[in-house]
């Protein structure tokens, strides 16, 4: 992840480049020229390093925003939003379309929410995208520059709970930030239009410094109710040691200088010219879904719909990535498959004339021992048959028919009791599954009475 | 200064735009690629299941095959494979021959052959009259004879109105098997 911050100050354009989710800062700054154009030092610092960047942040100075600190009687984001907007409608000393705002948590108990709005007119919010588009780069996010300290802070010092809330007093060439830190939080921030290079020619700098961290601790009693500062940190440019050691004694604070290079190592050599790298660095290496947004709200759609076009491409270029190996894993499993296939049926080829042969030859067999056994049975069938026939039966007639596998047995004897024992016999010739009879009938002859009979054998099936 | 587009879309529009482009090349990719390519893999799994099953069949039959072969030398005897008119004639000639030296009367009315893919078969209805004991002789003597001959129906009767005589009506049928 590459990302660009660029703060224009009155002297200087200054650039930080973090890479690799803020672990690595370069930074860089460039004075603005006679002409005053701060889009020209831009471009002029541009040239050589490529443009592209995933994120750019340009910042605006504190002191062109106006803040105001309300408790509101709501807890839920949704909510708040529209309380904001409509305490902004009635209670902001500018019309709302002619301003760019947001907002920022400072607590929250028992149902109420105090917030920080932070508010900067329409204009010096256009005039800061101007220079950015005009220097040949187009923001992402506009912030205030106490983001920056916070971020700084952050990156900087361990959070130490028995010093905060801290007061950091970033001095830069022409402005000073001093912005209250507390549990990660800005509790409260103020900036001044002057900075070391102002300060060149004053002899009480460290009394200066004292009375404007005195009117920040006042301003701060009055806006977050129960805050107070309990230690303050220098940090910027200028002789900090020095004006530590005194603003220490003057206020009866703790007082900390601290280096603003020491957060980024790794970084380029120092700037030429006298410049704070806390702003521009701070925020570089910010995580900026938690920063001030002062974006217009056609920026802000603008990003909206630049952020789900990405996304829907991301999608896109995944799912064509799944269709893609999907296609080739089929490609892969239908190649395979032809593969098989092609030895199976050469295997195939190969084995069946033999096969056929053995086929052949298997039925043969299969139709010789059907056609023998059918005539043994037969033969079986009529030899017991003949033997079972006791001589009181006449035979008159025997079917057999091979399809049906039955036997027709027709013929007569003296009684019914003489068929039965005759069916009684048959019934145990070897073979015969089933002895139906279907009829007798008696009747008179010269040689007595006779009982014809007819009766159907039916062989086992084999 | 960059030119406008002839057409300019807004950003919902766009949106809408890009994502009816990805459903067309999704349903794109699909229809053209992923579709045939299934029906192929689907089409090859079967022909192979197919011919995996008639390998393993042929496989089978193989490592029976010497079995096979000793019962078919054994069953080669019965075999014919001559299904001319000449074989035709020899076998009427045997069947003849059956009642020579019996009081048989035989009859024969041959039938039309018959041929499957297998099997040729040539069917004969046979008419024999004679005495019981020589008319059992002759039926021992066909259903003991040395060819392929299978016994379609059989009708064995006394005659009415001749004593001691009894009537047989066969129907046989004469296999040869096609080479």
């Amino acid at each position: 992840m590459r990302r660009m911050v660029i703060e224009t100050t009155r002297t200087t354009v200054r650039l930080a480049i973090a890479e690799g989710r803020g672990a690595r800062v370069r930074i860089r700054a460039m004075p603005i020229g006679a002409t005053g154009e701060a889009s020209e030092a831009l471009r002029e610092l541009l040239r050589g390093l490529k443009p592209s960047a995933e994120q750019v942040v340009g910042v605006i100075s504190r002191e062109q925003v106006i803040t105001r600190v309300v408790k509101f009687p709501a807890v839920e984001y949704g909510e708040l939003t529209q309380m904001v907007e409509l305490y902004a409608k009635g209670q902001l000393p500018y019309p709302r379309e002619q301003l760019v705002m947001d907002f920022h948590l400072l607590s929250q108990q028992e149902g109420f929410s105090t917030v920080a709005i932070v508010a900067c007119q329409r204009d010096t919010v256009e005039r800061q995208l101007a220079i950015l588009r005009e220097g040949g780069v187009a923001a992402g996010l506009l912030t205030v520059s106490s983001w920056g300290v916070l971020g700084w802070y952050r990156r900087t010092l361990r959070p130490d709970a028995s010093q905060e809330p801290c007061l950091v007093v970033n001095i830069d060439d022409t402005r000073t930030d001093l912005v209250l830190v507390s549990g990660g939080r800005i509790l409260s921030s103020r900036s001044i239009g002057q900075g070391a290079q102002d300060w060149e020619a004053v002899t009480e700098v460290e009394e200066l410094l004292a009375a404007e961290v005195e009117r920040s601790r006042a301003a701060i009693r009055k806006e977050v109710a129960g805050a107070e500062v309990r230690s303050l940190l220098l940090t910027g440019v200028g002789p900090l040691a020095q004006w530590s050691a005194s603003v220490a004694q003057r206020l009866g604070l703790p007082v900390r200088a601290v280096e603003a290079w020491d957060a980024f190592q790794g970084a380029m050599a120092p700037l030429a010219i006298p410049a704070s790298p806390v702003v521009a660095g701070g925020l570089a290496c910010s995580d900026l879904s938690a920063v001030l947004n002062l974006n217009p709200p056609e920026l802000r759609m603008h990003i909206r719909h630049r952020q789900q076009v990405r996304e829907l491409t991301t999608v896109c270029l995944l799912l064509i990535g799944v269709l893609a190996l999907g296609v080739h894993l089929l490609s892969l499993r239908v190649s395979r498959e032809r593969q098989l296939a092609a030895r199976l049926t050469q295997a195939i080829t190969r084995l069946e004339p033999q096969a056929e042969q053995v086929q052949h030859q298997a039925r043969a067999v299969q139709v010789v021992s059907t056609v023998l056994g059918d005539r043994r049975r037969l033969a079986a069938h009529l030899a017991e048959l003949f033997r079972s026939t006791p001589s009181t039966v006449l035979l008159e007639a025997l079917t057999f028919e091979r399809a049906k596998g039955q036997m027709t047995v027709r013929g007569s004897t003296v009684s019914t009791q003489s068929v039965l024992d005759y069916i009684q016999q048959l019934e145990r010739i070897n073979g015969i599954d089933r002895i139906d009879l279907r009829y007798t009938t008696q009747r008179s002859s010269p040689a007595g009475d006779r009982t014809d009979f007819e009766l159907i054998l039916t062989q086992r099936a084999s | 200064m960059k030119r406008k587009p002839f057409i300019s879309f807004r950003p919902r529009e766009q949106r809408l735009a890009l994502i009816a482009a990805l459903f067309t090349a999704c349903w794109l990719v699909v229809t053209v690629l992923v579709q045939p390519l299934w029906d192929r893999a689907k089409e090859l799994e079967l022909s192979i299941d197919t011919h995996s099953e008639k390998f393993q069949a042929l496989t089978d039959l193989m490592r029976q095959a010497q079995a096979i072969e000793g019962r078919y030398r054994e069953a080669a005897p019965w075999l014919e494979t001559d299904t001319g008119e000449g074989a035709t004639g020899a076998f009427l000639n045997e069947l003849e021959s059956l009642s020579e030296g019996l009081n048989v009367k035989v009859n024969f009315k041959p039938r039309v052959k018959k041929r499957d893919q297998h099997v040729s078969r040539f069917e004969i209805e046979l008419d024999a009259e004679g005495p019981q004991h020589d008319l059992l002789v002759f039926l021992d003597a066909l259903l003991r004879l040395r060819r392929l001959v299978a016994v379609e129906r059989l009708r064995l009767s006394v005659i009415p109105t001749k004593e001691r005589l009894l009537r047989a009506n066969l129907v046989v049928q004469k296999l040869t098997l096609a080479r």
